[in-house]
């Protein structure tokens, strides 16, 4: 069987695209499987493990910043991300992301901008897959490029029904029913 | 009485356990006169209030139970008990048994006429109390998972259930406990000093919907620090709050893997006789003020899809 080929100039063939500097790829391999991308097949994993590398950020460190050129998705390893927009000499978080977490869908939907900034809350570290190796992975292998793509989604419609919840302002005070006189 | 023990005499209808009714004793239609004896501001809008007995005290209530607060001359209201204090009684032993004179905490949020005067009552003056009513918090062993859900003004009905457990699992060898609370700011968020003292023993999560400018914490729906947990499949659940929010924490539980019958959820129906003999609280089959308002979701779960009109 002859492997598909890549036909969108965005994509790569992953064999030559070299491994990350050394780090220890045991360790990305368990985030990846603790991670909404643990359905991905096994090679695929070692693969997105292999070409992975650990950040390490503290408190108030940025990540990405609204409009930057979306070149990584992210797993929050540990700690917490702030997604924000800036408004008016101020910072508005939006939503945060914790262990396990995903971070980062731009890289998916054109113009492949990220749309928030994206700030480590306290101290944090993430697996970083870069957009030239999950793009290779998608485009040399269709089960996985499937298996992302329903992750992404499952997430992003998460993220909108939690999005739409909020939106209703449950915690309001809701107007009071006709008081009851017992008297 | 807690969820999950019926009392004899119970039914069964449309598959969930309803219970006879109560025994219509003094304390359960007449008020019984408890004395402001503190009264704390918890948000801009919620109150804590400790009632201390003028005479005869009512039985203990357990946790998850609720009280009728009579304001005299403006009216009655529903309201959960949120703390006991001083108290030497056993809360949710069964049948109710003489009150120990334990202060009572009702945390009371002033929506309506009757709630703003019960919450401005000053201290020394005196409110009437009928109850403690209805099924509290299933009582659960200090071996077995748990994790609380509550959202906004929620926290008070589970307070009680929360110390309790964790005073149960002080023990390094006990089960997890996961307490995951949502607040619309970080300003209305209740009971901060309980949340620091149960994070001594409990995995305790908050998240905000609108943050202030030097929040750092979670921002988001309570289902996100849900969704991060590791639970295992006989994790019990406790949750209270909005509704909608309770649906889709459950719905997110149970597609965890934890059984619909440990799930339990509190109703908030708009209770009146408190003794299941007006049907304003009734939802289907059951009524909320004696067969809740603590139910498993197994059984409220398809209740609560019943439009109300």
């Amino acid at each position: 069987m002859t492997e598909p080929e890549t036909t969108d100039p965005r994509i790569t063939d992953p064999r030559t695209i070299d491994p990350q500097p050394a780090h220890d790829a045991a360790l990305a391999l368990d985030v990846l499987q603790r991670s909404p991308l643990h359905c991905l097949p096994g090679s695929s994993l070692h693969h997105l493990a292999d070409w992975s590398t650990i950040t390490v950020l503290g408190a108030g460190e940025a990540i990405a910043r609204e409009g930057d050129p979306a070149e990584a998705m992210y797993v929050v390893v540990s700690g917490l991300v702030g997604l924000r927009l800036h408004q008016r000499e101020r910072d508005l978080t939006i939503a945060t992301l914790g262990p396990g977490d995903l971070l980062g869908w731009s890289w998916m939907v054109e113009p492949n901008t990220w749309q928030f900034d994206a700030v480590a809350l306290e101290g944090t570290t993430l697996l970083r897959l870069g957009v030239d190796a999950l793009r290779a992975l998608i485009g040399s292998d269709p089960i996985a490029g499937v298996e992302i793509t329903q992750v992404m989604v499952v997430m992003l419609a998460r993220r909108l029904r939690d999005t739409r919840v909020q939106l209703l302002d449950l915690f309001a005070a809701e107007p009071a029913e006709p008081d009851r006189g017992t008297t | 009485m807690t969820a999950g023990a019926p009392a004899v005499g119970d039914s069964t209808v449309g598959g969930l356990m309803v219970a006879e009714p109560p025994s219509l004793g003094a304390a359960t239609m007449v008020p019984t006169p408890y004395r402001v004896a503190g009264r704390r501001r918890d948000t801009v809008d919620t109150f804590t209030l400790d009632l201390e007995p003028a005479g005869e005290p009512l039985a203990d209530p357990a946790p998850g139970q609720f009280a009728m607060v009579w304001s005299p001359g403006v009216g009655e209201v529903p309201i959960s008990v949120s703390g006991l204090v001083s108290g030497d009684g056993v809360p949710g032993a069964g049948a109710p048994a003489p009150g120990s004179g334990a202060t009572w905490q009702l945390t009371v949020r002033a929506v309506g006429a009757t709630t703003r005067r019960i919450v401005d009552t000053p201290v020394g003056k005196v409110v009437g109390l009928r109850g403690p009513f209805g099924r509290g918090w299933s009582k659960l062993p200090a071996d077995r998972p748990a994790v609380v859900v509550a959202g906004g003004v929620g926290l008070a009905p589970l307070r009680m259930h929360i110390d309790t457990m964790v005073a149960d699992r002080a023990d390094p060898g006990a089960a997890a406990l996961h307490v995951v609370v949502g607040a619309r700011t970080p300003e209305e968020l209740l009971f901060p000093d309980d949340l620091e003292r149960w994070s001594s023993v409990a995995d305790v999560q908050v998240t905000v919907d609108r943050p202030s400018a030097d929040w750092q914490g979670e921002v988001g729906l309570v289902t996100a620090p849900l969704a991060r947990l590791d639970l295992a499949p006989f994790t019990a659940a406790a949750l209270c709050g909005p509704e909608i929010m309770m649906r889709f924490a459950a719905a997110d539980l149970l597609a965890a893997g934890l059984d619909a019958a440990a799930v339990d959820v509190s109703l908030e129906r708009s209770m009146a006789c408190a003794i299941a003999h007006c049907g304003r609280c009734q939802l289907g089959p059951v009524m909320v003020c004696r067969d809740g308002p603590v139910m498993p979701w197994s059984g409220a779960g398809p209740l609560m899809d019943v439009r109300r009109w």
